[in-house]
């Protein structure tokens, strides 16, 4: 599937936020190339949320900065933002429940105008969704609004996707087809996929290369091959890793 | 092993020296005794300076007017600035006042200085009532349906033929009656209703009542899981709102001489005493007296000066203070000359002058509030919660038995059943969505399960309320932190000590205990707002174990996130100290790193079911739960 | 029209039923009315989450407009609606950036929603008083030419502006519904009314989307006070009499539900010209609020639920 173009470079940069008395990222440096798989894991409560919504916008850094094709995004406003090619799929889906999954997909598209080929492109890569098509998004299963969350970010042909935990609260059986979906997403097009997971395994069999977070910093790094061999990983999510 | 409960803090890092032992320190009421004074002087100075000012000239009305307004506004803000409940149609009970003094007077002769109490009467009544019906509904809907009920009195009023009622006017009349015949003196009466309505909120702000309206403002749920019964607390002060309202009313039938609904009941009169309060400073004493002070002359004067030529001069200054307040410093009038005066005096410590205007106390009044018990209580650093057969350890405090619970469609909790027995620490984990925080809503009586029974202390605890429960013997933490913001960090401990205590002096003997146990006795003194991550963790905690009380159980929420490693080793052998004082623990954590060295168990949840139940050695081998975190192909 | 106190006999079945139906045809038309200023209102919560005290206020302005418009132009009261539509919309947008958003961060409790209601409490205030000052207190009525005609049939008699409040009411009710479901801009608004962020990850400008929002709120507003002074006195404090029973209609149909504000409002004026079988008319406004009171305790979420928003 040809999505878009590609993106050239997001740079996070010494990225520090934080709100009110929490530091929640500390010096987070992490960067995203053309076509690449990028893996965030870690902990809960590691930041890695506060990632993505530093890169969409939605949330205001002190320190650093975040540049996408060399231009930094500091102050833009996180609809623009998401115009730029950087679209976010978020925690826990954020499906609007009350339209319907048509008209989900239909907003993606951030135009008025229909591309009728990336819709049914949308339906291709999920053709689950097809019997649902009127059905308004709550009534769906859990598998279901992530699959749609996926497939609404798709329409605008993003250069960037970012999802947010898309296993969270799947059975096991879903979570392996949703990644298997981003996986054959990725491999038929120019996307580049930035992924944060807490389930260790699937993301970094699914991608090219990850960072580990966990408090607000970047703990290790690297290629995924060689991450999933690492024992620091067990002990980091266990809790057993030395806290820097 | 030493078997009695005595307990010093051991290896507890203090921050600042505190030389007086603990139980013999009162908590400062967030209203010092010396800045209520000063104001009520103030009130009192300023009041009777503006009658003899204005003497027999027509402004002597304005100042009655005024000293109305301040009485209504002040009542207002029982309600609305201390217990948080934004009503919009107090001038239901500001009519029920204004009608039964006149109507009463008009019918059996009653001068209208008894006729008044009547009214006083029927506005608690009809405030009990609506109370009833309105409080359940929170927030937004709460403050819309509150205006519903003026305009029903006034259809009513209007049907019964009182549209235009006359104060009768009898110019021989004497003080019952407010000597008509002698403006002044009805200008006294308002005063001393002005001032009873501002001692009955100072009174109330020192009392037991004030520091449950204070956490009830501050975070509902919070106050809730802290024992505080927050719909009775909102009826009572309602009840008292409205009775002090039908004061006002009642005066002010004497000033108007004409009564009709669409001004006693009107949105209008509902309105004023929310833009003096909010223009003056919501929440505060100073607020509703300075607002009405200032903006009731001011538009009566302008009526006065314009009104031939624009009689609406006055609404429009309402209107303008209102949103310029709004926009500006929403804080209101008297938060902002404060900050201001705080920003003159750069030193640091406020003046005391500024702090007395806010009522604050400052750190000489803390000495001045030594209260509380003569000795130490030896045999026991928490008072029980009059739970007075001991019990014994490893038998049940809490028990779980096949609770369900699903969300729409959605099954949170399968088939949940576990318990915790005394003196003993469990921890709960299991991967982010598992259901653990719903469990801890369901335990702490916050979600009513679909299925399955609790019992907590041999009390079943389904039905109960969360202030039931928590008086029964749980004190819980918040995933995010959920202290009572605006009140220092002493207070917000009492607050869950009174959970549990007869009376201020044994609550404030429990809550310094608490505070020193979890080392933040040297930063008691200070507003929340003023602490660190970690600090608002310790002092949640401290909490939690007030409202728990000796043997109770712990209910912590990922207690442990954003602490030091310092901190969280202090707060771990504090916890430590607490089984071996009787209680027990539940938390949950993310991780089993931290908890692992002092748990007894763990229990795992996964998808809303219990996979593992045990040690932590056996935890950490157990598959299921490496693959329940990591993926099922981990270690494949 | 309403058969001032008198009760009908009610052995004659047939003047029972004509009378009957004359209420609800009176009823409904008011309900008309009725239902474009709850539209307003709930488009207002149910995107923006403002409750809005100055709604009715920019009816009050949309009366004086219809007037000053017939005076200086001779215009009737639909080219008055469609002439002020424009400024009316960028009236609203200018409020909603310069106070509304300004607003929403004040802490002013712990319910910022509140600061929100008491800043269109003080724009309330604010209208009325300027209104009062430039135009006084005395009731302005249109030329009489322009005011109360009827049409009759039978025994039935239907005045014309309230009929065509109510057709305007479905019109625009119509209208709403087709932008809604059927552009992109209808989706950006419920898809921001829906999620607001989750709106900005698919590029809303939630921004835009909010200040439309009020000036569509405020425009209508406008055109129903346009259409109303043709038989409704002008008065600055006319937008009272309409608040009670906004609040009332939009918590019948449910908060912030647009189709439910327009049901709501019709049934409300059905109610409340229904309700003159059964008891005296001075009380059916108690009979409106006392409904309110129900439907907040038993269902506040309205005849339809806040399940189907928008």
């Amino acid at each position: 599937m040809v999505i878009s173009g590609g993106l050239d470079m997001l740079v996070v940069d010494k990225l520090s936020v934080g709100y009110g008395s929490v530091q929640a990222l500390n010096d987070v440096s992490i960067e995203i190339g053309p076509n690449e798989f990028v893996s965030i894991i870690g902990p809960n409560g590691a930041g890695k949320t506060t990632l993505l919504k530093s890169i969409s916008g939605v949330v205001g850094w002190q320190g650093g900065d975040i540049r996408i094709d060399g231009q930094s995004l500091r102050h833009c406003a996180p609809w623009d933002i998401a115009r730029m090619g950087i679209a976010h799929v978020p925690e826990g889906r954020r499906v609007f429940g009350q339209m319907s999954v048509e008209d989900n997909l239909k907003i993606g598209s951030m135009s008025s105008s229909i591309d009728k080929a990336q819709l049914q492109q949308v339906f291709e890569l999920f053709p689950q969704l097809i019997p649902l098509k009127q059905r308004p998004a709550i009534t769906l299963s859990g598998g279901e609004q992530q699959m749609l969350a996926i497939g609404r970010a798709l329409m605008s042909k993003p250069r960037l996707l970012m999802l947010d935990e898309p296993s969270m609260g799947l059975a096991p059986l879903l979570v392996e087809q949703v990644f298997h979906h981003i996986t054959t997403l990725f491999r038929s097009s120019q996307l580049s996929v930035l992924l944060i997971e807490q389930r260790a395994t699937e993301a970094l069999e699914a991608s090219q290369r990850a960072y580990v977070l966990d408090h607000g910093g970047v703990v290790m790094s690297g290629s995924a091959k060689d991450l999933l061999k690492s024992a620091n990983i067990q002990n980091t999510y266990l809790g057993f890793a030395e806290k820097g | 092993m030493n078997t009695s409960t005595q307990s010093k803090p051991i290896g507890m890092p203090r921050k600042d020296s505190d030389k007086s032992s603990a139980s013999t320190r009162g908590v400062p009421f967030s209203m010092s005794m010396s800045s209520a004074v000063w104001q009520l002087a103030a009130l009192l100075l300023g009041g009777l300076i503006a009658i003899f000012l204005a003497g027999d000239s027509p402004a002597q009305i304005t100042v009655t007017l005024t000293l109305i307004y301040i009485a209504y506004a002040s009542a207002w803000n029982i309600v609305a600035g201390f217990a948080g409940q934004f009503t919009f149609g107090h001038s239901a009970f500001f009519g029920l006042g204004a009608y039964s003094a006149t109507l009463l007077t008009q019918w059996i002769g009653l001068p209208p200085m008894y006729g008044l109490w009547v009214g006083v009467l029927a506005a608690a009544i009809a405030a009990t009532v609506i109370g009833i019906i309105t409080l359940r509904l929170r927030g937004l809907y709460f403050g819309l349906a509150t205006v519903v009920f003026p305009t029903v009195f006034a259809v009513f009023a209007t049907y019964l033929g009182f549209q235009e009622v006359s104060v009768p006017f009898s110019p021989d009349g004497g003080l019952e009656s407010f000597t008509p015949g002698d403006p002044k003196v009805l200008s006294f009466v308002a005063l001393a209703a002005a001032l009873l309505v501002c001692i009955v909120a100072v009174a109330l702000l020192r009392s037991r009542f004030g520091t449950a309206l204070g956490a009830l403002r501050s975070d509902q749920d919070a106050a809730e899981a802290s024992g505080v019964n927050t719909t009775r607390v909102k009826i009572y002060a309602l009840v008292l709102s409205a009775a002090l309202s039908a004061i006002a009313g009642g005066l002010y039938a004497s000033v108007s001489l004409v009564v009709t609904p669409v001004d006693v009941f009107g949105l209008q009169m509902s309105v004023k005493p929310v833009l003096m309060t909010v223009f003056g400073g919501i929440g505060t004493l100073a607020g509703p007296v300075l607002g009405a002070a200032i903006l009731v002359p001011l538009s009566e004067t302008l009526n006065a000066t314009f009104g031939a030529t624009l009689p609406s001069l006055s609404g429009l200054v309402y209107g303008a203070a209102l949103l310029l307040v709004i926009t500006l410093f929403p804080g209101g009038l008297v938060p902002f000359i404060l900050s201001v005066a705080k920003r003159v005096y750069r030193s640091g410590a406020p003046s005391a002058a500024a702090e007395v205007a806010a009522g604050v106390s400052s750190r000489s009044d803390a000495t001045e509030q030594v209260k509380g018990g003569t000795e130490e209580d030896a045999s026991h650093w928490m008072p029980s919660q009059g739970r007075d057969t001991p019990v014994e350890p490893g038998a049940p405090i809490l028990t779980i038995a096949q609770i369900a619970k699903a969300f729409g469609g959605t099954k949170v909790l399968h088939d949940v059943t576990m318990q915790v027995a005394s003196r003993e620490i469990v921890g709960i984990i299991g991967p982010n969505g598992a259901g653990k925080t719903t469990l801890f809503n369901i335990i702490s009586g916050f979600v009513k399960p679909d299925a399955g029974s609790m019992q907590l202390h041999g009390t079943k605890t389904n039905d109960l309320r969360p202030s039931a429960i928590a008086a029964l013997g749980l004190g819980r933490t918040f995933q995010t932190v959920r202290l009572f913001s605006g009140m220092t960090a002493i207070e917000n401990v009492l607050v869950g000590a009174l959970a549990s205590c007869a009376d201020r002096e044994a609550a404030s003997r429990v809550a310094w205990s608490a505070i020193e146990e979890v080392g933040l006795a040297g930063r008691a003194l200070r507003k929340v707002d003023g602490l660190t991550t970690g600090e608002l963790r310790r002092l949640e905690l401290a909490r939690a174990m007030a409202i728990a009380g000796q043997g109770g159980l712990l209910l912590l929420d990922e207690f442990l996130g954003g602490l030091t490693k310092e901190d969280s080793a202090a707060l771990l052998e504090a916890l430590i100290r607490w089984r071996k004082n009787g209680g027990s623990v539940l938390a949950i954590e993310h991780t089993m790193r931290a908890m692992a060295d002092f748990v007894d168990r763990f229990v795992v949840l996964n998808f809303g079911k219990v996979i593992a139940q045990g040690s932590p050695e056996e935890i950490l081998k157990n598959q299921d739960v490496i693959k329940a975190y990591l993926g099922d192909k981990w270690g494949a | 029209m309403r058969a001032a106190g008198v009760r009908p006999n009610f052995y004659k079945e047939s003047v029972k039923d004509m009378y009957v139906l004359q209420l609800v045809l009176s009823g409904l038309q008011q309900g008309g009315v009725l239902a474009l200023l709850s539209m307003g209102l709930a488009l207002m919560f149910g995107v923006l989450r403002v409750v809005n005290f100055a709604q009715a206020d920019f009816m009050m302005l949309g009366m004086y407009g219809a007037i000053l418009m017939y005076a200086a132009f001779q215009l009737n009261f639909a080219e008055t609606s469609l002439l002020l539509v424009i400024p009316a919309f960028i009236v609203g947008w200018l409020v909603y950036e310069l106070i509304i958003r300004r607003v929403a961060q004040a802490k002013l409790t712990s319910t910022p929603e509140h600061a929100q209601l008491l800043a269109t409490l003080g724009l309330s205030l604010i209208i009325q008083n300027t209104a009062e000052m430039v135009w006084g207190a005395t009731p302005l009525n249109l030329e009489s030419s322009q005011q109360l005609s009827m049409w009759h049939i039978g025994s039935l008699s239907i005045d014309q502006p309230r009929t065509i409040a109510f057709g305007i009411a479905i019109a625009i009710g119509i209208i709403m519904l087709l932008v809604l479901r059927g552009t992109y801009i209808g989706r950006a608004v419920r898809a921001a009314a829906s999620d607001q962020e989750a709106a900005s990850y698919v590029g809303v400008n939630v921004r835009r989307v909010y200040g439309a929002t009020f000036g569509v709120a405020v425009a209508i507003s406008v055109i129903v006070g346009s259409v109303l002074v043709s038989y409704y006195p002008a008065t600055p404090l006319a937008g009272n009499d309409f608040i009670l029973l906004m609040f009332t209609a939009v918590i019948l149909g449910g908060l912030g539900n647009v189709m439910g504000a327009m049901v709501g409002g019709l049934l409300l004026g059905l109610i409340q010209s229904l309700s003159q079988l059964f008891i005296p008319l001075e009380l059916n406004s108690a009979v409106v609020f006392v409904l309110f009171l129900v439907m907040m305790l038993v269902r506040p979420s309205g005849i339809f639920g806040e399940v189907n928003r928008l």
